[in-house]
């Protein structure tokens, strides 16, 4: 059939405008990579891609306005940013992060923010203090010159990469299923996949595993750097309350640090960071949180209650309800050689 | 800005169009002030800081052109104007170059400037040698800045060419029946700009992948995979340089610009000389007619003409690149023109497929040289090539065909996620580029036809929806 050229831009442009534009409202609707705010049930579940990408493009596109920031790895993502009483905090974490992307990321959310937090939160890992674990020079710049790239989020509604995980979004949505290690919700909650309790265990026998044959041991150096990166921290935000806390593993992966010795790095960890802020609160020693292993799926990653556990504490130090009272010690400098005294008669 | 960016396709273009047509409604001269301040906006987008370079070659070559119509020392006055562009051209792009061997020959030590290369100064130089040689020659004049900047600066053609001559599009910008829409030239620029961009973003992309992955592995290659590797970059080539070249049509078009086909199923070629009269059809017409022919062409004795295709084919070599890989790469194409020359004047005939076949691996052999990042990854991809790192076959290639080799013969192919998808693509490459009609074939003889628009829509909607990749962070839970 012979038509006009008329009829064949027409058709042309209207196929064209048809398909594309179906991809893009779809997209919009799901919303995979956070540059819009609209929620509803067909994409509060939410999967990651790539969280760092995901968090900046959310803070960039959002109406961004709190009091108190959390940074921390992929550990403190499953901290609710709601369980802490009395603050308004946006959790920042996100996977394998290095301490040295800290100021970058705080830099970034003050700046969106536009006024300065009155409050820092950091969840900081022993492992991630490794050289190994930074010796890249991190930063966050490239994802914000991503977000600020011209016509960022609309262009992002005509991918099919974007489309893929707005499918499975959808689905995981209308299921009402959290089926990955972490899924989110539109409001930067995430929640964790429940396993069996055989799967635990496995997952938890590797971890150690891994760690002690890739992380701790004569694989441990302490990287000096973190002191100075937490000093940075602290001098660049005068008008924040900088509030670090020690990630719970678990009480099984803590023996596995101490059995391949790593307990004097572990120390001067601590004692580095009591040295720049004063005071730190510690979760990361055998305690009845840590030595529960139902608390987590893998021995090093908790679930989001114990997150809630930390938010409590942090929150209202000695006056937290609910919080097993061994969880969590407020370590100042009057008080750290008494603490990591307690620890060694804990592990001896 | 790129032809294949969300930018281009769906804000810039569309403004453009839009645009033009409106202020033609009203003012010729006001649509074309309109589509030369859209190309110096296109030109800045990448980098503003060459946009007052492009504007001084613009004005410096038109007045040089005004003044060699005028003078009656036409030929200094010349000679002037091509030493500006040769040196605009040799400080940018050959200046570091330089530097590099005469430190290494003499032991030097002559700071390295690290240029960036102005986006586009190898064409607009080009064009604009060619137009002040003419204007010696006496073949054109041109007075009107407008018109000259338009012809200079036409953003679907500034970045990548075609190499425009001003006898073919200075009379297109001048026409008047061009401010109106023909809804042909539309739906031929729609349906080429299609095809480009799906040659650009859904083919060579994708080999663009594999080849990477075998130049950055070059000296581990074996024999299946030299051949993957040099095969890959050989399609990417073309399907990325032609395709962007279909975009450039198709985006003039939308103008009521004709703009030269550039690429004439080059692989199809059955020599040498065949080849470069199909790639890169404007490059070879202005090396012709600028350097060749001025230097005596074929009409001179036949070891001059055989020194006259050297010369010109290291020119071209450098042209590409600065760097020793494509001095050489461009030395060996001119050697192999030389042969061909010589062989036909010998009388001697090859049949037509083992002539092509011939050609056809000369032309992938030698994008290796092109492609490779120094001699030292040349030569290893080409050693794999000819079995010299060893003849081993992938185990899923043994398994697949039941040929029962042993395992010295055997090895585990990692060049690429999915050997089966890589060989379908090389396959289904090696068939569009042989067998099928051409982009400017097909556009040419368009019919209006549903299919065809639904064709191109296709092409279209596939290639849009990869402009834009999401690559996960693959360390999650750490």
């Amino acid at each position: 059939m012979m038509m006009s050229f008329k009829f064949f831009i027409a058709t042309f442009m209207i196929t064209g405008s048809v398909a594309l534009g179906s991809f893009a409202g779809f997209n919009y609707f799901v919303d995979p990579m956070w540059t819009f705010d609209h929620e509803h049930e067909y994409n509060d579940v939410q999967t990651v891609i790539d969280e760092r990408q995901q968090k900046v493009n959310h803070i960039y596109y959002s109406d961004f306005d709190y009091d108190t920031l959390l940074v921390g790895s992929s550990r403190s993502t499953y901290i609710n940013q709601h369980a802490f009483s009395g603050m308004d905090v946006y959790n920042f974490s996100a996977s394998d992060l290095s301490f040295k992307e800290y100021p970058s990321i705080i830099n970034f959310a003050k700046s969106e923010n536009e006024r300065d937090f009155e409050r820092i939160v950091i969840g900081v890992d022993f492992f991630k203090s490794a050289v190994s674990q930074s010796s890249e020079d991190m930063n966050l710049d490239e994802y914000i010159t991503t977000v600020e790239e011209p016509f960022y989020r609309w262009k992002m509604l005509l991918s099919e990469d974007v489309y893929d995980y707005a499918k499975k979004n959808y689905r995981l949505s209308n299921e009402d299923e959290i089926v990955e290690l972490r899924n989110y919700n539109r409001d930067n909650v995430a929640s964790a996949k429940d396993f069996p309790e055989d799967v635990k265990q496995q997952q938890t026998k590797d971890k150690i595993a891994k760690f002690k044959s890739q992380f701790y041991g004569d694989e441990f150096e302490y990287n000096p750097e973190f002191k100075d990166v937490m000093q940075v921290v602290e001098s660049s935000n005068p008008e924040s309350e900088v509030v670090v806390f020690t990630t719970p593993i678990s009480a099984e992966l803590f023996s596995a640090l101490v059995e391949e010795g790593n307990l004097d790095e572990y120390e001067t960890w601590l004692r580095d960071m009591v040295a720049v802020h004063g005071e730190i609160y510690n979760f990361m020693y055998p305690n009845s949180v840590t030595k529960d292993m139902s608390n987590y799926f893998d021995g090093h990653h908790f679930y989001p209650h114990v997150g809630d556990l930390i938010a409590e504490r942090i929150s209202k130090g000695e006056d937290a309800t609910g919080v097993p009272e061994d969880f969590g010690v407020l370590v100042t400098e009057e008080n750290i050689n008494e603490h990591i005294a307690w620890i060694e008669s804990l592990v001896e | 800005m790129l032809f294949n960016s969300f930018e281009f396709i769906f804000v810039f273009l569309p403004v453009m169009f839009i645009g033009y047509y409106i202020f033609n409604r009203f003012n010729f001269t006001l649509a074309k002030i309109w589509l030369l301040c859209g190309s110096l906006f296109f030109y800045s987008w990448w980098n503003p800081i060459y946009l007052p370079l492009l504007l001084s070659s613009i004005l410096v070559n038109f007045l040089i052109g005004i003044w060699i119509s005028k003078t009656g020392y036409k030929k200094s006055v010349l000679t002037l104007g091509i030493m500006f562009n040769v040196s605009l051209l040799g400080f940018f792009k050959y200046y570091d170059f330089l530097i590099e061997n005469v430190n290494f020959a003499f032991g030097a030590n002559f700071s390295i400037l690290h240029l960036v290369l102005p986006l586009a100064i190898s064409f607009f130089t080009f064009q604009q040698i060619a137009y002040l040689v003419d204007s010696y020659r006496g073949t054109t004049k041109e007075r009107n800045l407008l018109n000259y900047a338009l012809f200079v600066s036409f953003f679907p053609q500034l970045i990548a060419g075609p190499i425009v001559h001003h006898s073919i599009v200075m009379p297109q910008y001048m026409d008047r029946s061009n401010r109106k829409l023909n809804p042909e030239n539309i739906a031929k620029g729609l349906f080429i700009f299609s095809i480009g961009l799906f040659k650009k973003v859904g083919i060579a992309d994708t080999f663009a992948v594999w080849a990477n992955q075998g130049f950055s592995s070059a000296a581990s290659l074996t024999f299946f995979d030299g051949w993957v590797t040099s095969l890959a970059y050989t399609f990417q080539l073309y399907f990325d340089f032609s395709g962007y070249t279909d975009m450039a049509i198709g985006a003039a078009l939308l103008f009521n610009i004709r703009l030269p086909i550039n690429f004439n199923s080059p692989y199809k070629a059955v020599s040498i000389q065949d080849f470069w009269r199909r790639w890169h059809i404007t490059l070879t017409n202005f090396l012709t007619k600028y350097i060749y022919v001025p230097l005596g062409g074929s009409r001179v004795r036949a070891s001059r003409i055989y020194g006259n295709i050297l010369i010109i084919f290291f020119i071209s070599g450098l042209w590409h690149g600065a760097g020793w890989t494509f001095v050489v790469w461009g030395v060996l194409h001119g050697l192999a023109s030389v042969i061909h020359r010589a062989w036909n004047r010998m009388g001697f005939r090859l049949n037509k497929v083992i002539a092509w076949f011939v050609t056809f691996q000369f032309v992938n052999a030698t994008w290796v040289l092109f492609r490779a990042p120094d001699f030292t990854a040349a030569t290893q991809v080409l050693s794999a090539m000819v079995g010299l790192n060893g003849v081993q076959v992938p185990s899923i290639v043994n398994a697949h065909l039941g040929l029962g080799l042993s395992e010295e013969w055997l090895y585990t192919f990692t060049l690429t996620e999915d050997l089966s998808t890589t060989m379908l693509y090389l396959i289904g490459a090696f068939l569009i580029a042989i067998l099928w009609k051409n982009s400017n074939q097909l556009t040419e003889n368009l019919r209006p036809t549903p299919l065809h628009a639904l064709f191109a829509a296709g092409l279209f909607i596939y290639a849009a929806l990869q402009l834009q990749q999401v690559s996960e962070f693959l360390y999650f839970n750490f």
